[in-house]
């Protein structure tokens, strides 16, 4: 009787498993912030007669480490998510298939990373500081207008940060001052850090620590740091999603040269998609306008194509660093985990 | 030396013990009997300081000891399953009072060696109590409990675990032990065999009140109640309102009262050979049946007016059916209230 | 006829180890294969670079040392509760135990905002002290501190050891020690005596447990401790997510997973050397009489309610007020879809994907953990082997599997990585141990001669294990059945490390909504902890219903 049951349920599985994926599928992997308008993706599905199915897979860490470990039999037609802290790794491992979409005139020209086109960029965001603009205004103080000015006395116990191996706002921040200051044993990002400590900074774990927990504006006024390691978007969102969406901004970001760094983010077809027809056709799709478009509001990421309108609140509230800071996708691979290291000695110790 | 006077006590709302008063003289051996449930424990555990919500009196030697507390009293306490430490040896067991009252390591190893000798387990010492067979158990908490000399010893259920055979012979022991040491006993018991073979005198106990305090023989020749006759097992108990024979034997007995409710008819006054010395009453009866108990046969007769008379006798006077004559000593027929 | 019986006996016993062989052990085995073999030969020069470097000691002595700490501080606290558990009866007292075991099914990110709702800087103590003292600066700083994370490992697994230790006492009852101190025992005297000595094996069986959990803690040592605080466990997601050393993550992985198993093993054997009575605590407990018994049961109470209670106070607190008013629109805002979006899972939907998931998980880990705890009582020699493997997946971290996974579950007919399927699976595995733990002891308590009399009386065996066993199991298969429930619907690690299709688990969503912009999301976040806490809350009033015979371990 029980064995009976047990076959009944073994046979279940294989039959559910061994269900071949539909023709007119496209398998779309991607990291848990991945988020769009219903519409837009009824849209393409209706234009094409292609159906999305969407697979999460973790932050994007996890995302291109499950896509490498399963680059033999791909998880899905089209990967969308890595950015350019995990670029190279997704590279070097090989899980990409080249393809040149025709979109791709529209993409602002310092986006194009890749010469082989292997991924294809789809947004931007920019990592930088935010500041309480009511904190500011009492203390009557002056807004920082470079990385070095932070280490000054008049900012101390005012910046909470994220730890890098972490936090992904985190990591580019340090890739911002690493960037800025170099890395080497004299005079680099180090000793910039270190200035950073003696100037009272505050290590949080992750962003959520950080922006709610010791942000005095995220916090409500429980935090006592007015500076906070966030996004350039986090202010419209603050007005979006805030308590009273009339009034105003009550943050801002500080977006003078080299202070930001930039997260691209890249889409890219799976080597041995099953649909990769389909796969090539939703990457089109992404840099379509509706697609970038429909982006800001959702995911609070800047669209790559220049011609989109942003929404109004991103208009009046984000600022658009003009010269974020820029580390090649290669040296961060190569050197992400001794950069780590060493600001940890220098933070944590 | 105790005294119990008016002794109450209640879990939430059920009564257990209902005002009880107890002497117990120096060196008295007294046996608390009754059915379980019927407060018995509770009372020891009261004695003992383990309960602490009662009212009454509780004095030693005319000391009042309710504010003494349990480690302080100097009683021992024996457990119906012995509660023998499970982690220890059958010595550390025994020295465990010792060791408690400060006693020296070579005093305490004397003393132990002495009590292991004195129950009958001289060698045992190292064994681990969960090796031990029922008998040795009862021991070792026996020595146990009677290392630090107490001055008072209860024992509740002592042999209630052990089978039958075991039981006699370990209760005429514990009797001889408890004599020789001179130690006053409380022990709890149901089985009437145990309380006869053991006890200087014996409490029936039932529903938290004491109905009869007497020694062993008192107790069974002259149960104060129909309820004490009932619990010793007496048969030959009729209700007065329901057997007209019975009544009649009473009043030619002379002992009937006005509030008498039961005549018993107790089983000693009955015999099939007419030699009984008092004086007796005669009848014919039936013999109905009759089973064979070894040292004796229990018989059970029928006399005239629907009289169904039960007793023991060595030999079988007739056939089952036949008629026998019946005497009955008019000193052995009560009249009891309830 | 018999033969048949007994063949099909054995097919029965295979499914349980078909599951663990299929659904853990091979895609463990996967991943160590590709991690530690990338090129086809087996490369080992991680355990060298474990060995060589001073870090890695560093973190395996840390790990064993906040794990050892935590241990302590949680018998120290559990012990005189367990006895007051135990010996006492007062009012609200099984659901003090309901509520004092929630926080063990809770997932860490709720932890986490708990204690920050608690202890942080903005949090209620600290604003209370502030308020009070009219200080200018914060009284409580535990953030990021060795402490925070011992009291937080305190705080998940209190209950554990309160509940091993109290059913075992009531187990063991009370005479002995009356016994003491009629022989003159004081209490202190009795403590040391008897009463620490007697519950030994419980001591050390909870403590043992305790100690695995710490051990592996990741949550809370990544959360609340950072990264200066790594353990292994720790490390091992930190290698195999942020730097991707597979080979390095995997030599973390089998040094955790073998010291685990020999762990399991000293517990396991514990275990069965651990007679349990079918007593109730019921019949033992009484109610305090003296003023030094009542006391006790306050302290008690107290100390609970101080320890564990208030974090959760302070989350349910947060979720439910706005500027000092009761505002329920976040609790409002979890039924609706907000956003307009597709791919944004509406919080209620999620709790129907939660509540599927764990009556599906629970159905399985029941009917394979029943069989696996027979065969674990039957089978004397091999049974040494079988129990502690059961708990394993409880020890292997979960980004180890995840990936696992991914490399093993990719081909028909076990084509599961991206199924929906994958995820019941995984809290299965973890459920199962449980199960097993709660059905165990009560097998291990039916006397023998019970199944033989039905056997004489001609119950066939699988009539046996229908009309004696089943009825005489019921309570505890019950409890194992709630335990391996909420275990399911607090599950958090698993389910972020496999991909997932839109069936995420409310832990996910709590853990999506922090991470999104907007006061808003983070309130909803905090409904949503509150939520999942009065489900898993409901879940353990259920046990207590059922769990009358106070048998099983937990």
């Amino acid at each position: 009787m029980k064995l009976r049951i047990s076959l009944i349920i073994v046979l279940l599985v294989a039959a559910l498993s061994a269900q071949a994926q539909e023709e007119d599928m496209v398998v779309l992997v991607t990291h848990d912030s991945f988020a769009i308008s219903e519409s837009v993706l009824e849209s393409f599905e209706s234009q094409t007669g292609i159906a999305v199915e969407v697979l999460r897979a973790g932050d994007a860490g996890q995302m291109v480490n499950q896509a490498i470990l399963s680059k033999n039999n791909p998880l899905g037609d089209v990967l969308y998510g890595v950015d350019n802290t995990f670029l190279s790794r997704a590279l070097d491992a090989e899980i990409f298939a080249p393809y040149q979409s025709p979109a791709l005139d529209t993409v602002a020209a310092d986006f194009l990373r890749d010469d082989d086109f292997r991924v294809t960029p789809v947004d931007f965001g920019d990592v930088c500081l935010n500041y309480d603009i009511a904190w500011f205004a009492e203390n009557e103080l002056a807004l920082p207008k470079t990385l070095d000015e932070l280490a000054d006395g008049i900012y101390a116990g005012l910046l909470v940060v994220e730890n890098p191996a972490t936090s992904s706002p985190g990591l580019a921040f340090l890739l911002a001052t690493i960037a800025h200051f170099g890395d080497d044993s004299e005079g680099g990002y180090l000793d910039y850090w270190a200035a950073l400590r003696a100037n009272d900074v505050l290590v949080a774990d992750g962003w959520t620590d950080a922006y709610y927990g010791e942000f005095t504006v995220g916090s409500r006024g429980a935090g006592s740091r007015p500076l906070v390691v966030s996004y350039a978007s986090s202010p419209p969102a603050e007005v979006i999603y805030g308590e009273d969406p009339e009034a105003g901004a009550i943050t801002g970001a500080l977006t003078d040269e080299g202070m930001c760094f930039r997260q691209v983010e890249y889409v890219g077809l799976l080597d041995g998609a099953a649909n990769e027809a389909g796969a090539q056709l939703f990457i089109d799709f992404m840099l379509s306008a509706e697609f970038q478009a429909d982006m800001p509001l959702n995911m609070f990421v800047f669209p790559v194509v220049e011609a989109i309108d942003l929404p109004e609140a991103f208009l009046a509230y984000a600022q658009i660093p003009l010269q974020p800071a820029v580390v090649d996708p290669a040296d961060i691979e190569a050197n992400r985990e001794a950069w780590i290291q060493a600001w940890a000695e220098v933070m944590l110790r | 030396m105790l005294r119990l006077a008016n002794v109450a006590h209640a879990y939430g709302d059920v009564v257990s013990l209902r005002g009880l008063s107890l002497d117990l003289s120096p060196g008295e051996i007294l046996c608390l009997l009754g059915p379980s449930g019927c407060g018995k424990t509770t009372l020891l555990r009261i004695i003992a300081g383990l309960e602490g919500d009662y009212s009454g009196e509780i004095r030693l030697d005319g000391a009042d000891i309710r504010p003494v507390p349990v480690h302080q009293r100097g009683f021992g306490l024996m457990f119906q399953d012995y509660a023998l430490f499970p982690h220890m040896s059958v010595r550390e067991n025994i020295a465990y009072g010792l060791k408690r009252r400060g006693d020296r390591r070579r005093d305490i190893k004397r003393q132990v060696d002495a009590l292991l000798e004195r129950v009958g387990l001289a060698g045992l010492g190292p064994r681990d109590v969960a090796a031990l067979s029922g008998g040795q158990k009862q021991r070792v908490a026996l020595a146990r409990s009677l290392a630090p000399n107490p001055r008072l010893l209860m024992l509740d259920e002592p042999l209630g675990s052990l089978d039958a055979q075991l039981r006699d012979q370990l209760a005429l022991e514990l009797r001889k032990l408890l004599k020789e040491t001179g130690i006053g006993a409380i022990y709890v018991t149901h089985d009437r065999r145990e309380a006869y073979a053991v006890a200087d005198r014996i409490a029936v106990m039932d529903a938290g009140s004491i109905q009869q305090c007497d020694s062993p023989r008192q107790l069974y020749h002259k149960p104060a109640n129909a309820h004490v006759a009932r619990f010793l097992g007496l048969r030959n108990l009729y209700a007065r309102a329901e057997n007209a024979r019975a009544l009649q034997l009473a009043e030619q007995a002379r002992a009937l009262r006005n509030a008498t409710q039961y005549i018993l008819i107790h089983p000693r006054g009955i015999s099939l050979d007419g030699l009984a010395s008092a004086p007796a009453a005669e009848f014919e009866a039936t013999l109905l049946a009759a089973v064979f108990r070894g040292e004796a046969w229990d018989i059970r007769l029928r006399l005239d007016g629907d009289l169904h008379l039960s007793c023991s006798t060595s030999e079988l006077p007739t056939q089952i059916g036949k008629p026998v004559r019946v005497f009955v000593a008019l000193e052995a027929v009560l009249a009891l209230d309830e | 006829m018999r033969t048949w019986l007994s063949r099909s006996g054995y097919a029965l016993y295979l499914l349980p180890l078909l599951f663990l062989g299929i659904f853990f052990l091979y895609p463990l085995l996967a991943i160590f294969d590709i991690s530690l073999r990338p090129d086809g030969a087996l490369d080992l020069s991680a355990f060298g670079r474990l060995v060589a470097s001073d870090y890695y000691i560093e973190v395996l002595l840390f790990t064993c040392w906040q794990a050892a700490l935590s241990t302590a501080l949680t018998l120290l606290l559990a012990t005189p509760c367990a006895f007051v558990f135990a010996r006492y009866r007062f009012a609200g007292k099984s659901l003090l135990l309901s509520l004092a075991t929630l926080p063990f099914v809770l997932p860490t990110v709720v932890v986490a905002l708990a204690f920050a709702s608690l202890t942080g800087k903005s949090g209620i103590l600290n604003s209370l002290l502030r308020a009070l003292f009219s200080l200018d600066y914060t009284p409580i700083q535990l953030e990021r501190t060795l402490a925070i994370i011992i009291i937080a490992h305190v705080f998940y697994n209190f209950a554990i050891a309160l509940r091993i230790m109290t059913g075992y006492w009531a187990s063991v009852g009370f005479e002995t020690e009356e016994a003491a101190r009629c022989l003159g025992a004081d209490a202190w005297s009795v403590w040391r005596d008897i009463r620490l000595p007697l519950i030994r094996p419980a001591l050390l069986s909870a403590g043992i447990l305790v100690f695995i959990f710490c051990f592996t803690s990741f949550g809370v040592v990544l959360i609340l401790g950072g990264i200066r605080f790594a353990t292994l466990e720790v490390q091992i997601y930190y290698q195999a997510v942020n730097i991707f050393n597979l080979p390095l993550a995997a030599a973390l992985s089998i040094v955790q997973i073998l010291s685990m198993l020999a762990l399991m093993t000293i517990y396991t054997r514990q275990q069965r050397n651990l007679q349990l009575r079918l007593a109730s605590s019921a019949t033992i407990a009484r109610a305090p009489r003296t003023a030094a018994e009542k006391v006790a049961v306050a302290s008690c109470v107290a100390l609970i309610s101080l320890l564990l209670l208030s974090p959760l106070l302070a989350l349910l607190a947060r979720a439910v007020l706005l500027g000092g008013q009761v505002d329920l629109s976040n609790f409002l805002a979890l039924a609706e879809k907000s956003r307009g979006s597709l791919l944004f899972i509406a919080p209620l939907e999620a709790i129907v994907n939660s509540l599927r998931f764990a009556l599906l998980a629970m159905t399985a880990a029941l009917l394979l953990g029943v069989i696996a705890a027979s065969m674990i009582h039957r089978r004397g020699r091999l049974a040494r082997f079988w129990d502690p493997l059961f708990m394993l997946p409880l020890a292997t971290s979960a980004v180890t599997l995840g990936f696992g996974f991914i490399v093993a579950l990719d081909e028909p007919p076990l084509n599961l990585r991206a199924s929906w399927l994958i995820i019941p699976v995984s809290h299965t595995l973890v459920a199962l141990p449980f199960v097993i733990r709660s059905v165990l002891p009560a097998m291990r308590a039916i006397p023998p001669s019970l199944g033989e009399a039905g056997r004489v009386l001609g119950a066939k065996p699988h009539q046996k294990l229908l009309s004696i066993d089943a009825p005489l199991l019921g309570r505890s298969i019950a409890v194992g059945a709630t335990f391996a429930f909420t275990v399911s619907m607090g599950e958090f690690g698993a389910s972020l490390f496999v991909a997932q299709r839109e069936s995420v688990t409310m832990p996910v969503v709590i853990y999506r909504l922090l991470g999104d912009p907007g006061l808003a999301s983070y309130r909803q976040s905090l409904a949503m902890s509150v939520l999942l806490m009065l489900v898993c809350a409901g879940g353990f009033m259920l046990i207590e219903r059922l769990r009358a015979a106070g048998l099983g371990e937990f």
